[in-house]
């Protein structure tokens, strides 16, 4: 039988208040997002003269086809795609083999390793060491260059070590008795019980690759070859105040106009902002599954 | 299964990668394939011109250099293939340094001006090739064109670096001005005033706009709007203001020593001045933090009656202002007298806009040199700069005037491609560029040629290497804007002025002051 707590006129009165509250905040974060929206979708005079709001004057959508279409901006986007899909897949794979026997507390030696990629975490070996490095690899302008250094994140490696330790040892053992061997044990039980875990840091792996900015800055110098970050900062830093009182008279005439600028930030972020919605299900569900110990 | 779908997995993802990887690579494959012949081929066989790899400091607006049309048209007339890459927009210094650092290849780089101190560094360090005998063999256009003076700006310890390109001009004086001071002057005619002649007048413009409020604003009414930087940066210190007591440029000749703003009696009474216009609301609160963007909305919008603004940003400004004012017109003001008759806006000549330089690590050195050459040839010049006559402009009564939008499209962004100019005809070409707006030659001539007697040269323009002032001058620069802004907002006290002087002195003023006056001892003119 349900038990029902009956809400007093106290409780409603309050929860009223905490509504109103919290949807007014929630609507005021959305307020400079739609601020940029409309910058898009205006006219640049009303722009440059400060008058959009939230809602934009002079409506008109060249800008935006023109940022679509332009091929700077399509050729950026698919390059990011493909390094953020090839990165975080390839990254799923590394990360989650790798993790499997640093969860082995028996194996000899395995604190040793997992020292050695903790340490990783804490230094570098400074910028331009690990430039001549990619250099020395024949990297450069390749986009491993940009996949490949954040490819092993030791961070999200050590969350998926510890869920690999979370899983009850008899699993294991029951498949071994049957005959299974070290990678069958990996492949055919641990991950598959892992899909939780693994969508999540799947979510976080393909947002870092996509929002990736310092690698390709320093790796990709090729013209063709930039991702959509390094796109972005052109299009915004181009009228950056520091850049135009030095630039020469010529370059400041080519300014970006504002709501050029405005359209690019939309186009970049509503890929990213459509796909999260819809991972979101998988992230709740893994957190979920991971609480409740059956 | 599982394992079927996860093999499908691997194998998916390490074909994809393969395959980038395969097509990154063709395009470095195929450079060092152009690059080995030009090693192997021994006397006899014709040469072939190399692939010469150019970086360029910014990036271009709206497009890539390698597809922008002027370079397919170049490679064609000088018949060098040649590769561009850009510094990114973001801390290119930076950027610059890691690749220079690491020993890139590069046979040409490009940069702005604002990339001197950097410059410098890299020739004290010995990671640029020294260009004086490369010069002296294959650059006969670029002896012949560019001014001596020119080329020994960027001397480094008695070598040739760099070759310099001047700024952008259209007088045959070589003068340039950035901007002044430009007013509603819609304003000023509803409330029946005249120009200011003397900063007495200039108080009392600010002070009607503020009593009378043209604009209708009530408590936002804004005479004068600023930025920071404004304030006391070199090369952006409110322009006529500054003028009037006599401190227009950062060095000003006193006896035929050069002085620092900072320890100029003027300095003390422009602060004093700016402070009380300050005080009396006559200059917008928010200065201290305004940035270009917020200036410019509150002077389109109407908020603001005088602004700074530079000539070739006016047509913008004035589009914006007039679509929520239809009876906006803006002029530029002459700049007011101060008690001592001082007055003036302060130019520029001889000031550098571009350098180039060649890394040490290049592989066609020769070749660099020959191209550059090629491209300051008479003719192939004029097409860099202005097209095909007929195709791209016309020659009317002498004067150069543009073929729109042709002439837009592919030759607006030629000024980064220039590496040193005709300086006999650049000028006569500069200015069909400034004919595209039809408006901009007006604002042009206003500041270049009406106000001409009343510019104030700033006697550092033609600066060469001088060490001290590289080091130290951007950093002392901001302390010094950082002081001046605090004293304008009334939180420091102008007395205490004398006490700032003297730690600037003892920073590094002194030594910056010593090594300008050695300078200016011996190239005075």
């Amino acid at each position: 039988m349900k038990m029902k707590i009956r809400k007093t006129f106290e409780d409603y009165s309050v929860d009223t208040v905490a509504y109103c509250f919290l949807i007014l905040f929630g609507l005021s974060t959305l307020v400079p997002f739609l601020h940029v929206i409309a910058k898009a979708f205006s006219g640049n005079w009303a722009v440059t003269s400060g008058k959009v709001g939230i809602w934009p004057i002079d409506m008109q959508v060249e800008t935006f086809k023109y940022v679509i279409t332009s091929v700077m901006f399509v050729r950026s986007f698919f390059i990011t795609v493909v390094v953020t899909v090839v990165g975080t897949v390839l990254s799923l794979i590394v990360i989650g083999i790798t993790a499997y026997p640093l969860s082995k507390k028996e194996l000899p030696g395995i604190k040793v390793v997992l020292l050695m990629f903790v340490f990783t975490m804490l230094f570098s070996g400074g910028m331009i060491p690990f430039y001549l490095l990619i250099k020395t690899l024949g990297l450069i302008d390749n986009l491993f260059s940009v996949i490949l250094p954040p490819l092993v994140s030791v961070f999200y490696l050590l969350i998926i070590k510890n869920y690999y330790e979370s899983l009850p040892e008899s699993l294991e053992e029951s498949a071994r008795l049957d005959g299974a061997s070290d990678i069958n044990v990996l492949f055919s039980i641990i991950i598959p019980l892992s899909k939780p875990v693994f969508a999540t840091i799947a979510l976080f792996t393909a947002v870092n690759y996509w929002n990736e900015y310092f690698y390709p800055m320093l790796f990709l110098n090729k013209e063709k070859l930039k991702t959509l970050q390094l796109y972005l900062v052109e299009v915004i830093a181009s009228a950056n105040e520091s850049v135009i009182s030095k630039a020469s008279l010529e370059e400041q005439e080519n300014l970006m106009p504002e709501n050029v600028r405005a359209s690019a930030l939309i186009a970049s972020t509503l890929p990213i902002a459509l796909v999260y919605p819809f991972l979101q299900k998988y992230f709740m569900k893994g957190i979920l599954i991971g609480s409740v110990k059956g | 299964m599982l394992r079927k779908c996860l093999s499908m997995l691997l194998i998916a993802a390490l074909s994809g990668a393969l395959l980038l990887s395969g097509c990154a690579k063709a395009d470095a494959g195929k450079k060092a394939e152009v690059q080995t012949p030009a090693a192997q081929t021994p006397a006899a066989q014709p040469e072939k011109k190399p692939t010469l790899r150019y970086l360029m400091g910014s990036p271009l607006a709206g497009t890539t250099y390698n597809d922008y049309i002027l370079s397919k048209q170049l490679a064609e007339k000088t018949g060098y293939k040649v590769e561009y890459e850009a510094l990114p927009a973001d801390k290119p210094q930076d950027k610059l340094n890691l690749l220079i650092a690491s020993g890139e290849s590069y046979d040409i780089v490009s940069t702005g001006w604002n990339f001197m101190s950097l410059f410098y560094r890299f020739a004290e360090q010995g990671a640029l090739a020294d260009l004086d005998e490369l010069i002296e063999k294959y650059g006969k256009n670029i002896k012949a064109q560019v001014s001596a003076e020119t080329l020994d700006r960027l001397k480094v310890n008695n070598k040739r670096y760099g070759i310099g390109t001047l700024k952008a001009y259209g007088t045959d004086d070589k003068i340039y001005v950035f901007g002044g001071l430009a007013v509603r002057q819609d304003w000023m005619e509803q409330l029946g005033l005249q120009d200011p002649k003397t900063l007495d007048e200039f108080t009392k413009l600010l002070e009607t706009i503020k009593q009378k409020d043209p604009g209708k604003n009530g408590a936002n009414n804004i005479p004068l709007t600023l930025r920071a930087e404004e304030v006391s940066m070199p090369g952006m210190i409110l322009p006529g203001v500054a003028g009037a007591f006599g401190i227009a440029n950062e060095w000003i000749d006193v006896g035929g020593k050069l002085v620092n703003r900072v320890e100029h009696p003027g300095f003390k009474e422009y602060l004093a001045y700016l402070n009380s216009l300050y005080n009396k609301g006559l200059i917008d609160k928010d200065f201290g933090v305004n940035k270009v963007a917020n200036a410019e909305e509150k002077y389109t919008s109407g908020k603001a009656g005088i602004m700074q603004i530079g000539w070739s940003t006016v047509p913008r400004i004035l589009d914006a202002t007039i679509k929520n004012f239809p009876q906006a017109k803006i002029k530029f003001l002459s700049p007011p007298a101060g008690k001592d008759g001082k007055r003036g806006y302060s130019m520029f000549k001889g000031e550098l806009d571009r350098i180039t330089f060649i890394p040490k690590a290049s592989k066609n050195a020769a070749d660099a040199v020959k191209y550059l050459d090629l491209l300051l040839d008479k003719d192939i010049f004029r097409y860099l700069a202005l097209g095909e006559e007929g195709k791209h402009f016309t020659v009317q009564d002498g004067n150069y005037m543009p073929i729109n939008p042709l002439f837009n499209d592919e030759r607006n962004n030629s000024n980064v491609y220039l590496v040193g100019l005709d300086e006999k005809n650049f000028p006569r070409y500069w200015l069909a560029r400034l004919r595209k707006d039809a408006r901009l030659p007006g604002f042009y001539n206003e500041l270049h040629v009406n106000l001409k007697t009343l510019l104030v040269q700033d006697p550092m323009a033609p600066m060469p290497y001088l060490p001290e002032v590289i080091k130290s001058g951007s950093v002392m620069a901001q302390t010094v804007n950082d002081y001046a802004l605090k004293v304008v907002m009334g939180v420091e006290k102008i007395d205490e002025i004398d006490n700032f002087v003297k730690k600037w002195k003892a920073d590094g003023g002194d030594k910056v002051t010593k090594e300008v006056n050695d300078w200016y001892a011996k190239n005075k003119k």
